[in-house]
Formats: structure tokens, C-alpha cells, sequence
């Protein structure tokens, strides 16, 4: 899984773009904008992600519906990485989905499953503006000059999203909502640590607990799984695109509420328990505004329980994917040091240890 | 024995690293090199530990399956792990308070070696 507080690949020397993307990519586009004649003016690799690639593209368009000068993000496996999450098609699918039902994200355009354009499948979506890196937008007031009401925007983003419900047609990639969320949710993470060489009694505590203190399922709805600080981009104080959909699924929505008010997710602005960007008050007034709904202290210290649980074991799962010589990386090898705050946030959020 | 000791080399290397080098270091690769010393700042804090063994600290919430002296930290960790697994936790009182103190102290240990200013901000053992 790729998330990391620390984007994977962020400083490294931005390589150029594979030889013959341009040509055949603008003999695609020529072909999808209906009417017009593509030329490809800049093209640059986005910072961060591993196991995806984003490239920024300037596209002048001659006649047809998009004459003139668009500025589009390619989105594409990583040719490195092996497949760990949904496919592109499928996240594109999420995209058009959540898109359609008012969730801030970046225009979907067009998915690419022949792979004889760039040899792999790719989408295409509009490019947004801002930053999201979550260390400025934690701390900046002149990047978030009103942050209740980035809180409520979010809150009415993540209700949007949540009144997405199973079935659905053109989600039925996803695995089907189980009965119980949280249980699966537990049962798989046991088998995650049973997978590792060395035991972690802070994390099978966390387990515990989570398992004894588990909340009576409601009805599931479609959650984002990485709706965090980092993964939205701000423009002008307010939400210019939610990114990152490939770990959507069917879910309990006051998990995403829980990952993006956990502590680890805070950049330090501890005192802003919503993403370290204000008040969980303003994001719920603006969750209600779409959805009426409350989350009582307890659920939210259940759900953020379970989100440092799983950050705890990802983190573990990084560390140990370069120990095994699968992937040798220093960051990823500092990721496994992270694990004992998280532990120390799961203690504390227990029993104030 | 060898003097300087490992923390003391890795300290000297990791200050040349950062007073000496890394004003040369070209932009691109500044994050990679702050990882490094990231890592070394860690490795050398590691090596000065003098903490209470894994194995110790739980054979005091489980004395009849973890011995002190005898019970490697893996094994430890492990038979802990199971234990709470299978319940023997799961009932408030004093059993379940020696494990959580026992956790605590495990994390604060690890803490001051990979995040001391985490440690220190929470407040020492409990």
C-alpha cells in the first residue's frame, strides 16, 4: 500500500518521459477530443506516488470541443511496481463514480485500456490547481486563511462520497460489502501480522481492544480509505480536487472519519484534530449540511484506534518489503520507525497510557 | 575494546555529514541525505541504549510462560502476542493493567531511540 507521510519517490531526479509517449499520445488524443488536432507542448512526471505515475501534460488543441491550450494529468502504473491496489481502469471507474455524485475531484476525461498507445492502461483528468502538501497546509494560514470552512468543505465532500451505497453497477469490482465491516476489517489485519516474522503486542492489543469494543455494523456505503491531509489539493483556501482513490471500497463511514482526525495524520498541528486543518466540529456541520449524521466522542476514538492500528501495520509491511529484499529502500526501512508512535497513539488512546 | 565506541562514530559521522556536506548536497538528493542522518541519529541512539529487556519487562506479566533470564525478546513479544489473542487480557483488573504498563514501557524504550521528542512529549512511562 502506498501511503506513506513521506511520498515515496518525492525528491528524486524527475525522469523524462518514455520515448514515443508524445507521438502516440497525441495520435490518441487526436482521436478522443472529437473534432480536433492535438499537440503535446509540455509534458512533466508529478511528484509522489511509487506505485503510480501522474504526468502533467499541456495539450493545444486545434478545433473540436477542447480548442485550446488544456492542461491534463495522465495517470498510469508505475512500470517498476508490481500491481498492489486497483487497477487504473478501475480507479477511474471510483473517479467517474464519486465525481457524478458531487465529490470534489479532478474532472475524469477519457480511460485508456489499449495498450498499444503507451503499453500500459491509463486515464486522463483534468489538472487542479494548489497544494497538498500537508505540512504547509497544517501551518500556512495564508494557504488556509479559513479553516472552518475547509473543515465543513471536507465534511460535505466525505457525506458526498458516503451516500454512495452498494450495489452499483459500475462498482462491482469491488469486493462485496461484508456484513460486518469492522470484524473483516480485524480478522484481516491478524492475518497481516501472522504473516510477519516477529510478533507486535502493542498492535494485537490494539487488535484486541477493537475486537471487544466493536460497534454494531450499520449500513455500508462507498468510503474513500486514505481521506487525509496529503491527499487533497487546496487552492485559494478551499478544496480544489480530492486525489488518490485507489483504496476505495465499501465500508463504515466513520472510518474515513477516523483516518483523516487521527493523530498520525495531524502534521504535528495536534491541536486541530480534524487533519491538523481545524475543528471536527466544522467538519461534521458540514457533513451534516449534506447528510445529518453525528459521531460521538466514542465512535471517533474507535475509528481513530483502528486507523493508527492500520497505519501501524502498514508501516510494518513497508519496513519489511525492504528487509526481505523485495524492495531495498532507506525510507522505506525508516517507515518501520515509525511504528512505535503509533503504538504509543494506540496506548494512549486506549487507556491513557 | 574499541574506542570511540559505535555511538560516538556514528555521532562524528553524522555531524560531518550534516555541518560539512550537506551544504554541497544539490537540491534533489537533500531529502535523501537528511534520511541518512535521520538513520544514523537512530542507529546511534540504538547502540547506547541500556534499556530493560523485552523479555524482563514481560516475564512480569506473564512470570509462568516468560522467564527473565532464559526468554529471548522475540519469544517474549510472541508468547504476549498469543496471550492477548486468546483473551487473557480481555477482563479489567490488575493482569490487564501490568500488560498495559509492561506495552507502555516497551513503546517508551523504543521511543526514546527512534523519536525521543516523542517519548519526552508523552510525559515518561505512563
Amino acid at each position: 500500500m502506498n501511503i506513506s507521510q513521506n511520498s515515496l519517490a518525492s525528491q528524486q531526479d524527475i525522469p523524462e518521459a518514455p520515448q514515443g509517449w508524445q507521438q502516440s499520445l497525441e495520435r490518441y488524443f487526436s482521436n478522443v477530443v472529437l473534432n480536433g488536432k492535438a499537440t503535446i507542448t509540455d509534458m512533466k512526471r508529478l511528484s509522489g506516488g511509487a506505485i503510480q505515475e501522474n504526468w502533467l501534460l499541456s495539450v493545444l488543441v486545434q478545433g473540436g470541443d477542447s480548442a485550446g491550450e488544456n492542461s491534463w494529468v495522465l495517470r498510469t502504473d508505475s512500470s517498476s511496481v508490481v500491481q498492489v491496489s486497483m487497477s487504473r481502469g478501475h480507479e477511474y471507474a471510483v473517479l467517474k463514480a464519486v465525481y457524478e455524485a458531487g465529490v470534489q475531484v479532478p474532472a475524469p476525461l477519457w480511460l485508456c485500456s489499449d495498450l498499444d498507445v503507451i503499453g500500459r492502461e491509463f486515464f486522463v483528468m483534468q489538472a487542479v490547481d494548489g497544494t497538498a502538501t500537508g505540512h504547509r497546509l497544517v501551518k500556512d494560514d495564508s494557504l488556509v486563511p479559513d479553516r472552518s470552512a475547509l473543515c465543513r468543505e471536507l465534511g460535505r465532500n466525505l457525506a458526498k462520497l458516503h451516500t454512495i451505497r452498494p450495489p452499483r453497477e459500475s462498482l462491482a469490482f469491488l469486493p462485496a460489502p461484508g456484513a460486518d465491516p469492522a470484524r473483516s476489517i480485524i480478522e484481516q489485519y491478524l492475518d497481516f501480522l501472522d504473516e510477519l516474522p516477529q510478533a507486535f503486542p502493542v498492535i494485537e492489543w490494539g487488535l484486541r481492544w477493537l475486537h471487544t469494543n466493536k460497534p454494531n455494523p450499520i449500513e455500508p456505503c462507498l468510503i474513500h480509505r486514505d481521506f487525509r491531509t496529503g491527499n487533497f489539493m487546496v487552492d485559494q483556501g478551499s478544496i480544489s480536487g480530492i486525489l488518490d482513490w485507489e483504496f476505495t471500497a465499501w465500508g463504515d463511514w466513520r472510518e474515513d472519519i477516523g483516518w483523516l482526525t487521527a493523530k498520525c495524520w495531524r502534521f504535528g498541528n495536534n491541536a486541530n484534530v480534524a487533519g491538523g486543518i481545524g475543528d471536527v466540529s466544522d467538519l461534521m456541520a458540514g457533513y451534516s449540511d449534506i447528510c445529518p449524521r453525528e459521531i460521538s466522542p466514542e465512535e471517533l476514538r474507535y475509528w481513530q484506534i483502528m486507523a493508527h492500528v492500520r497505519w501501524a501495520i502498514i508501516a510494518v509491511q513497508q519496513a519489511e518489503r525492504h528487509l526481505s529484499g523485495q524492495q531495498h529502500s532507506l525510507e522505506l526501512a525508516l517507515t518501520g520507525r515509525l511504528v512505535p508512535e503509533l503504538e504509543h497513539n494506540i496506548l494512549t488512546l486506549i487507556g491513557d497510557y | 575494546m574499541n574506542r570511540p565506541d559505535a555511538p560516538e562514530l556514528l555521532a562524528a559521522a553524522r555531524e560531518t555529514l550534516m555541518n560539512d556536506v550537506f551544504p554541497s548536497i544539490p537540491e534533489h538528493l537533500r531529502y535523501e541525505v537528511r534520511m541518512i542522518a535521520s538513520a544514523m541519529g537512530i542507529a546511534a541512539r540504538e547502540a547506547a541504549a541500556q534499556s530493560q529487556t523485552e523479555a524482563a519487562l514481560f516475564s512480569g506479566v506473564l512470570p509462568e510462560s516468560i522467564a527473565d533470564s532464559t526468554s529471548s525478546s522475540d519469544d517474549a513479544r510472541r508468547t504476549i502476542a498469543k496471550a492477548i489473542r486468546a483473551g487473557v487480557f480481555d477482563t479489567p483488573g490488575a493482569q490487564q493493567e501490568r500488560l498495559q504498563v509492561a506495552l507502555a514501557k516497551t513503546v517508551y524504550n523504543a521511543l526514546m531511540i527512534s523519536n525521543p521528542k516523542a517519548a519526552q512529549s508523552s510525559g515518561g512511562q505512563r
